[in-house]
């Protein structure tokens, strides 16, 4: 199957609002504004790194075929660009497509294989339900405001909410 | 052989720079996931896994993303961490760090063992000051625990004065001394029933650790049932996951470990419905239809271990019905209590 495609022009890497660490080849990016966790393949991870506003897809293939010591095609790049930007880790929108034919999917990801893959993997983000003390939500309205335990307990059941006193009127209630 | 059995030879060591081999199958690990993951172990069987022959299937891969929301978990919480400890020291407050966090270091990688907030212990008379910093400077993720009341038979400023300063990402921050620290996890660990395997990884790691040995004289110091509940909690460690007693004193190391204790752990480590406390819905919500009243009661029906610790029973051979029937009381007492202190201010229902 093919299909056309043209990438947009160079895009920022987003460096705001992220926590990223590096663990075992692997780049971890937590998206503090959305809540998000993401897994980066080495290649995703160096296409992101060097996404500097002003190198398009086709140079970025050039520097990393010469990086990896294989050809890279400009495709390889373009993909790993729109699953960055789906991932919200680029400043601006998704890379539209256009125009260019693009090799079939398993012959672009056989490719991207041999430099160590292009995923973007979006993983469950950190929930508090892997917290031991989280309480829900439930439980954590029915407590009166000014209670020692409504004290920034993570909220089990709204990701990235803690059960709080403040501006929560007579009840505590999970909050950012 | 049980779940919760297979659960506990999973973890048995894993807290060590180089672990025991995993004698498990693929397909019995594969089984356990979801146990391993809600018991916070997911990322110590991970790297079990990745040190052993084993192929990992799609359903261990789970494993590995346990692991990698520990390291993201971690690194976010780093920042809340330094927040609040600029908060509070704003205030004049200097915080000690304890459980999660603090233990984490014993581990040998990152990411290995979960923390679901930062646990930071405050004098109780700044407890309100503190409290007001952290909500001034809108930190999140923090516990802030008013005194420590796992070890309320030993002073602050003797907590405070044997803390030791450790670094945590930026943020230098105080936490407890070893054996304070052994002491709090091990008693917090049987205050919950030692319902998540990752606990007692936590004793096991801490009995362990060459970095920050144990004062053993000072673990069993105070409260002298308390002592033996600490003394319990090390036994169960090594007769579950294999941790080492060498530097323990006789007392602890021959000390008998009553058959309750293991069979209540093992129970609840392989029950796939266990419902911990936090997570239940507040028995006010239920109080008012009689089925789900039946049904919440016999979901609260204390278990052994916290029945016994939290009414200051002894960890004995004796049947565990009087402190399992003296915990009802008590809570109920304090729901109660709740309760009418909510309904003279006119407000609405008490949790339990």
């Amino acid at each position: 199957m093919t299909r056309k495609v043209t990438w947009a022009p160079p895009r920022r890497a987003r460096r705001s609002d992220l926590v990223v660490e590096e663990v075992g080849g692997e780049t971890l990016v937590y998206d503090l504004e959305r809540h998000r966790a993401h897994c980066l393949s080495a290649t995703a991870a160096w296409v992101w790194r060097h996404c500097d506003g002003k190198s398009t897809a086709a140079e970025l293939a050039r520097r990393l075929s010469r990086k990896t010591g294989r050809e890279v095609g400009e495709d390889v790049v373009g993909v790993a660009l729109h699953r960055l930007a789906r991932a919200r880790l680029l400043d601006g929108a998704a890379p539209a497509a256009e125009g260019r034919t693009l090799a079939s999917r398993r012959e672009l990801l056989r490719k991207a294989a041999l430099i160590g893959g292009l995923s973007v993997l979006s993983i469950a983000a950190p929930s508090a339900g892997q917290a031991a003390t989280c309480i829900t939500r439930a439980a954590c309205e029915a407590l009166v405001n000014g209670n020692p335990t409504c004290a920034g307990q993570p909220c089990c059941d709204v990701a990235g909410k803690f059960c709080r006193s403040q501006g929560c009127g007579q009840t505590c209630c999970c909050h950012v | 052989m049980s779940a919760g059995r297979d659960v506990a030879l999973s973890v048995a060591g894993a807290w060590r720079p180089a672990p025991p081999p995993l004698r498990a199958s693929s397909e019995r690990l594969a089984d356990l996931v979801p146990l391993l993951v809600r018991g916070g172990v997911g990322a110590l069987v991970w790297r079990r896994v990745r040190l052993s022959e084993l192929t990992p299937s799609p359903r261990l891969r789970e494993l590995q993303e346990a692991h990698r929301l520990n390291v993201l978990q971690a690194a976010v919480q780093q920042r809340a961490l330094r927040d609040a400890v600029v908060a509070l020291a704003s205030a004049g407050i200097d915080p000690l760090l304890g459980k999660g966090w603090a233990m984490a270091r014993l581990y040998p990688e990152r990411g290995l063992r979960p923390a679901g907030d930062v646990d930071l212990y405050v004098r109780p008379d700044e407890v309100e000051a503190a409290r007001a910093a952290l909500d001034r400077s809108a930190v999140g993720g923090v516990d802030l625990h008013s005194g420590v009341a796992e070890l309320d038979d030993r002073r602050w400023d003797a907590l405070f004065g044997r803390s030791v300063r450790i670094a945590a990402g930026e943020a230098p921050v105080r936490t407890f001394a070893p054996d304070d620290h052994f002491r709090l996890v091990a008693l917090h660990m049987l205050r919950h029933g030692a319902w998540r395997p990752l606990w007692l990884c936590d004793v096991g790691a801490a009995l362990e650790s060459t970095a920050s040995p144990l004062d053993w004289d000072r673990v069993l110091a105070g409260d002298p049932r308390r002592a033996r509940a600490v003394g319990c909690a090390a036994r169960l460690a090594q007769e579950l996951l294999g941790a080492r007693l060498d530097g323990a004193p006789a007392a602890v190391r021959e000390a008998r470990l009553p058959r309750w204790v293991v069979s209540t752990v093992l129970r609840q480590w392989g029950d796939p419905r266990l419902e911990p406390q936090s997570r239940r819905r507040p028995f006010s919500a239920d109080v008012k239809q009689a089925g789900a009243m039946l049904e919440a009661l016999v979901q609260r029906w204390p278990n052994p271990i916290e029945a016994t610790l939290n009414v200051g029973g002894p960890f004995n051979d004796l049947p565990r019905l009087p402190f399992q029937l003296a915990e009802c009381v008590r809570r109920t007492a304090g729901f109660a209590g709740r309760a009418a202190a909510r309904r003279s201010d006119g407000r609405g229902p008490a949790a339990a």
